[in-house]
């Protein structure tokens, strides 16, 4: 028995999936902004619509995979594997919860902000 | 699944007696260097403790920095230092603290302490973390010591350019930090592959994620954070050092760079940074209070979620550094608002600690008082750091001295405090006797109140308009006094640390053998009976506090029933056990003691250092010395497969493993990883340096021909061909010899020639790296590439020799993988390379 | 408030700019709107900043001390996510909501009251120039008038430096190569303190200015008064010094409109003499002191792009500095 059960690694790699979609809508904003404003490619309601699109996938994106692991039967017994499991399960959904807060304090300013406007100072 | 596993962990212990002689062979085959030869040792024990006594070496310099600072500061207008003089100071105090105590001292508790926490004889790669440790030591002294030739750099611990530019620093001073951090970071991210893979690796079996100790899963996400950060910090210093040395202009605005650049890459890594910093800290205390107030700790999962979650968000916030350059407010908002989020999983863990100490009953000893401490300073600094993630407070806040306060209230709260508990904590584990309970409190004293009253009153004089890093301040500005009293701090805080050291000199006694022991009563398996070798028999884990739930394993472990008893092959060994659940799958064999990683850290320094005053022949030579001394050191590694080894209770393991499996692998995976960081780093500045010189772009028909990239592009693809066709001749045989020989041969061509090609290509163009940061930007490509390609030269040389010598073949093929492994991630990296220097032009 | 204080502070300031104090510098000393909601804000943040670290120690406090109930309670990890998420969850987002509100561009912001004066950080020193028809050059003070918003444009010369002038608002980085704005607005009559804040090395800590605040009326008699050119030299040694002034190449790098000097590597001294101070604010501006930076510029900064000019005897540096004096 000499390679690695597939399974196990997905659950660790499940752990990153709401923290990596906060990061990769955090990046989608500040390059949409970055490419809206300098040099200016488009208008700022083209920030508007890419944000709120961006927002909502990701959001939805999370509530899929939170509900899919809430949906997943909790494991039984307490063989080594099934508490680990049981834990890379509950570590997921609670890193999702956190991360999904983080997106929309992320997005909200955009609903309060003009899209280029320098700092007033 | 479940019946393999249960059988795997089988709970018969192991039969007694042990066979005569079993435990003897086990200490001859863990003997230590003796006398002055003990500088070639290898185990973590012994680097551990070198490591740990020279980062707190350099805090100590870089505190008797600040004393100067402060000295300078304590009244108006004063003379004491000159601003040249100060300038160089205050650079160096950052710097060392930041680079050379901060993260090694987290990175050397790591060291001392992981693998017996673990139940792990040793780390992964034990000679890696003797280079590791020496680069960094010999490094640092080096670096440290341009102070005494007024050759230290001045330009502030972050170095913006232009002021770090040739232009206005023209001393070697800046090229010291470039070539000296740049290369004590290499160090770290060395130290960071060892442990991402000691703790999903090397665990004992048993010990699955959910019961790792806190300690281990903070070091994992910190060794994490270290390969996603420090690639930034990497690039950017080899960005200036190039601007410097050659005249690439990546961050001369008057040629298309933007000082900005720097910023970005910069802060990217040196966010990260301080939660790299913080969080081994927090992993302490999450070790300690459990121990101190007698109970588990209580909220397991949330902390751990908290670590992750720190982990990642950290990484969204690096612009809160940058809230006054002009960008954006929006832009802006999104990381003040990253910059509250990641308050949220600060807030979990504080709390968590307080719920274990109510659940429990508080123990008052040096290090509950350390921790106590901790949670007081460290609350005050987080909540600063609230009030300077609100953009427009830290308008004024920003560059003041109430930034000042902020970080150094986070940092020495947040990791020296904890550092010092862990000292007075596990000092009883590695020495004869404890360190001293009353000197120890009056050191957290004379610290806690030195401390606050160093750097409280730096709030006020921050808002009432004191700008850091000024060398003196005029007396009407009436910050005289508070200036004053943060003086007498300082030397208050300096009077504990000095009372720390009294304490040591008179009651640290270092020992691999015989340490006090367990007088704490703490339930982790470094506190079972410990000898160099880590525990007689590496223990069966079935609970998170397996010395509280499992009474009788520290006895049953040295009686010698568990795993791993003695030495199956009677070299040094350690077990290799899986990511999520610890079920062992194969006998890991380590390296002794040895001179090769010393003398190649020492020739590498020598390099980096000659390199830096200029002189070019004797850094040349230093370098090829040092790879000389890798290269024998490698060739001692990947012993020949032998047979299954029994490792107790019954099981066997392979003693060589190959593919993803391998240690080997997920090392060089790791190192992959870093080297996809600093690409995409190096992708991330292009297109931003497009977005603010779109003039200096070239236009379609100013590029290459497009069949020069193509032409590239083939050769390195068939380059990977090549490499991969070297899979099928791995079976033994002259015929396959001189297959393997050929085929590795053209492999190199052809990733030499697309290199070269490429070059070729826009120098034929008319294209100079000097002339605007666009063509700066296209031979960093190739820069980048050169590196890898170097590497690849001389491994492919030392592959031949390995096959040719009979080291490799069909089982016995690590050395290949790994060689693979690194070349079809150079192809992939050349050909996105190719892409975005031709494809992204052709765009427009 | 703001009308009532002016008039007997703007006679304070008149009379302050002979020499008084040093210029108020402090964020928790607002003159101005911005540094108003700023200050607002600090203290919002630090009430909340005390609120939460008592709630902290007192929750230690009774983790440590209080009864068994009190510590089961406590000890639970429904408290963890009551004090620890949810607690910081929501204060967080109000916060991050008002700073947020905090941030959006001014009502006034319309450009046309607005008024427009060029900064350029250098090593160490601060070129301005009013915006308008034929641009008006000075150096290291500022005259804003009260009440009207200033549009700073900011740019840097060779490092980064960054302007600012706490009582009156937040700073800006000055980046060499890019265009940075701040907008600042006085309410009250007054002299404001500012410092570059943004570490441009050697006397990086001696790169200080004042921004003299006044009142409409005073402010478009300076304005008229800096547009025009340097007044002639009316006593003996003032002209003595005037020729010094020309024979030394002073006016290489100092630029005096209505004369041969038009150097601009260095600040403009055409109306050096109604300024407060000299050396970019390290010394108040008197005779002697004109005369100490001239002869030993780099004791008094060190590093400073000045050169020392020892080759002047004591009698004609009295000439200059008079001349100097007399460039009001």
């Amino acid at each position: 028995m000499s390679t690695p059960r597939a399974r196990p690694l997905a659950d660790l790699l499940r752990l990153f999936v709401g923290p990596g979609l906060w990061f990769a809508h955090l990046a989608v904003l500040y390059g949409a902004e970055a490419l809206i404003c300098t040099p200016p490619l488009a208008s700022g309601r083209a920030m508007t619509w890419i944000a709120s699109a961006a927002t909502i996938l990701v959001l939805g994106v999370l509530a899929l995979f939170g509900a899919a692991l809430v949906r997943q039967p909790p494991p039984a017994d307490r063989s080594e594997e099934h508490t680990a499991a049981a834990f890379l399960h509950a570590t997921a959904l609670l890193l999702a919860v956190l991360s999904a807060l983080g997106v929309v304090w992320t997005a909200s300013p955009v609903a309060l902000l003009p899209v280029c406007a320098s700092p007033a100072g | 699944m479940t019946d393999t596993s249960q059988r795997r962990l089988a709970s018969h212990p192991n039969k007694l007696p042990r066979p005569k002689g079993e435990l003897e062979a086990l200490e001859a085959a863990w003997e230590l260097p003796k006398g002055w030869r003990i500088l070639s040792a290898v185990n973590n024990t012994v680097i551990g403790y070198f490591y740990v006594g020279a980062a707190v070496l350099f805090f100590l310099l870089a505190g008797i920095l600040a004393l100067l600072m402060r000295l300078q500061l304590a009244v108006p207008s004063n003379t004491f230092l000159s601003a040249e003089t100060y300038n160089q100071i205050f650079t160096m105090h950052g710097t060392v603290m930041m680079f050379l105590f901060a993260v090694p001292v987290v990175e050397a508790m790591g060291v001392l302490l992981l693998p017996q926490m673990l139940g792990a004889r040793d780390l992964p790669f034990p000679r890696l973390s003797a280079f590791a440790f020496w680069a960094y030591f010999v490094g640092g002294l080096i670096f440290f010591g341009t102070l005494f030739f007024d050759l230290a750099p001045s330009g502030g611990w972050f170095m913006y350019p232009p002021l770090t530019g040739t232009q206005y620093s023209p001393g070697l001073g800046a090229d010291f930090w470039l070539l000296g951090i740049g290369f004590i970071e290499i160090s770290a991210i060395a130290g960071a592959i060892e442990l991402i893979i000691g703790v999903l690796r090397t665990r004992a079996p048993g010990m699955t994620l959910d019961r790792m100790p806190m300690f281990a899963w903070t070091l994992l996400i910190f060794a994490g954070m270290i390969v996603f950060a420090f690639p930034a910090v990497i690039l950017a210093t080899m960005l200036l050092e190039l601007e410097r040395a050659l005249g690439w202009p990546f961050f001369i605005p008057q040629k298309g760079g933007d000082a900005l650049l720097w910023q970005h890459l910069f802060w990217f890594f040196g966010h990260p940074e301080v939660y790299i910093i913080f969080l081994p800290a927090a992993g302490m205390v999450s070790m300690i209070v459990p121990t101190m107030a007698r109970t588990p700790l209580v909220g397991y999962r949330l902390i751990a979620v908290a670590l992750i979650a720190t982990g990642f968000f950290s990484f969204g916030l690096w612009v809160h550094h940058m809230f006054t350059t002009g960008i954006p407010a929006l832009s802006l908002s999104f990381f003040s608002a990253a910059s509250m989020a990641v308050a949220l999983p600060s807030g979990i863990q504080v709390f968590s600690w307080i719920a274990t100490i109510a659940a429990g009953r508080l123990r008052w000893s040096t290090p509950s008082l350390f921790v106590l401490g901790f949670l007081f300073i460290f609350t005050l600094g987080g909540l600063t750091g609230v009030m300077v993630a609100m953009v427009p407070f830290d308008w004024q806040a920003h560059d003041t001295y109430f930034v000042v306060a902020h970080f150094h209230y986070v940092l020495v709260g947040g990791m020296v405090f904890p550092l010092f508990a862990a000292f007075y904590y596990w000092a009883p584990a590695f020495s004869r006797r404890a360190l001293s309970e009353r000197l120890g409190k009056i050191t957290f004293w004379l610290m806690f109140a030195g401390f606050n009253v160093a750097f409280f009153p730096m709030h006020i004089s921050g808002l009432m308009g004191m700008p850091r890093r000024v060398y003196t301040y005029p007396a009407v500005m009436e910050w005289g006094v508070l200036n004053m009293i943060s003086t007498i701090g300082a030397f208050l805080f300096a009077a504990g640390v000095l009372i720390f050291l009294v304490d040591v000199v008179r009651n640290l006694r270092p020992t691999v053998s015989q340490p006090i022991g367990n007088i704490w009563n703490g339930p982790s398996l470094e506190w079972m009976h410990n000898h160099v070798y880590g525990p007689r028999s590496v223990p069966l884990v079935e609970s998170r506090d397996p010395l509280w739930d499992q009474p009788g394993l520290s006895e049953e472990s040295k009686a010698g029933r568990h795993y791993l008893p003695g030495t199956v092959t009677g070299v040094r060994e350690t077990m290799l056990t899986s990511p999520i659940e610890a079920i062992p799958e194969a006998l890991l064999r380590l390296p002794g003691a040895g001179w090769t990683p010393i003398l190649a850290a020492v020739l590498t320094a020598g390099f980096f250092m000659l390199l830096t005053v200029k002189a070019t022949v004797p850094a040349l030579l230093s370098g090829v010395l040092a790879v000389t001394a890798i290269l024998i050191w490698m060739w001692e590694s990947d012993p020949r497969p032998l047979a299954r080894a029994e490792i107790g209770h019954g099981i066997k393991v392979p003693t060589y493993v190959s593919g993803p499996i391998s240690h080997s692998w997920w090392a060089m995976v790791v190192l992959l990883l870093v080297a996809g960081a600093l690409y995409l780093s190096y992708a991330f500045s292009y297109l931003y340096l497009w977005t603010v010189s779109p003039q200096v772009w070239p236009r379609p028909e100013q590029l290459p021909p497009i069949v020069w990239p193509l032409m590239s592009a083939a050769l390195l693809a068939a380059s990977s061909g090549f490499i991969f066709l070297i899979s099928r001749v791995l079976p033994g045989g002259f015929r396959n010899n001189a297959a393997f020989v050929v085929l590795t041969a053209l492999a190199l061509i052809a990733l030499v020639g697309g290199l070269g090609m490429e070059i070729l290509a826009h120098w034929r163009a008319g294209l100079r790296p000097d002339a605007d940061a666009h063509a700066a930007m296209v031979y960093m490509a190739s820069f980048l590439q050169l590196d890898l390609v170097l590497a690849l030269v001389v491994m492919a040389a030392f592959v031949i020799a390995r096959r040719l010598a009979g080291l490799l073949n069909r089982r016995r093929r690590v050395v290949y993988d790994n060689l693979s492994l690194l070349w079809h991630y150079t192809v992939a990296q050349g050909l996105l390379g190719l892409l975005l220097v031709h494809g992204f032009p052709r765009l427009q | 408030m703001k009308s009532q204080a002016t008039l007997p502070v703007a006679a304070t300031a008149l009379a302050c700019l002979a020499g008084c104090g040093p210029g108020v510098q402090s964020v928790m000393a607002p003159g101005g709107s911005q540094a108003g909601q700023i200050a607002t804000l600090a203290w919002l943040l630090f009430g909340f900043g005390a609120v939460v670290l008592a709630i902290v120690i007192v929750a230690l406090w009774l983790a440590i001390r209080g009864s068994p109930r009190l510590r089961t309670a406590l000890a639970r990890e429904t408290m963890i996510i009551a004090l620890g998420l949810v607690f910081p969850a929501v204060t967080l987002t109000l916060l991050l909501g008002y700073g947020v509100w905090l941030m959006q561009p001014d009502g006034d912001h319309d450009d046309r009251g607005v008024m427009r004066i060029e900064v350029v950080g250098e090593q160490w020193w601060w070129r301005v120039a009013y915006a308008g028809a034929t641009p008006i050059a000075s150096a290291n003070e500022i005259t804003i008038p009260v009440g009207r918003p200033v549009e700073f444009v900011l740019n840097a010369a060779d490092v980064i430096h960054s302007f600012w002038v706490p009582s009156l608002g937040g700073k800006v980085d000055m980046i060499p190569g890019r265009t940075t704005r701040l907008r600042l607005t006085a309410d009250r009559a007054g002299i404001y303190r500012g410092q570059c804040a943004e570490y441009c090395g050697g006397p990086h800590a001696l790169m200080a200015f004042e921004v003299v605040a006044l009142p409409p009326t005073e402010f478009d008699a300076w304005l008229a008064r800096e547009a025009a050119p340097a007044t002639a030299p009316s006593t003996d040694g003032e002209r003595h010094g005037q020729t010094l002034f020309v024979a030394a190449g002073c006016g290489t790098c100092h630029a005096i409109r209505g004369t041969a000097a038009s150097g601009t590597i260095g600040p403009d001294l055409t109306h050096i003499g109604s300024r407060r101070s000299v050396g970019v604010d390290t010394m108040k501006l008197t005779h002697a002191n004109l005369v100490r930076f001239i002869a030993e510029g780099q004791h008094v900064k060190p590093g400073n792009r000045m050169p020392e000019f020892r080759i002047f005897r004591p009698d004609e540096l009295d000439a200059l500095a008079a001349y100097l004096s007399s460039l009001r």
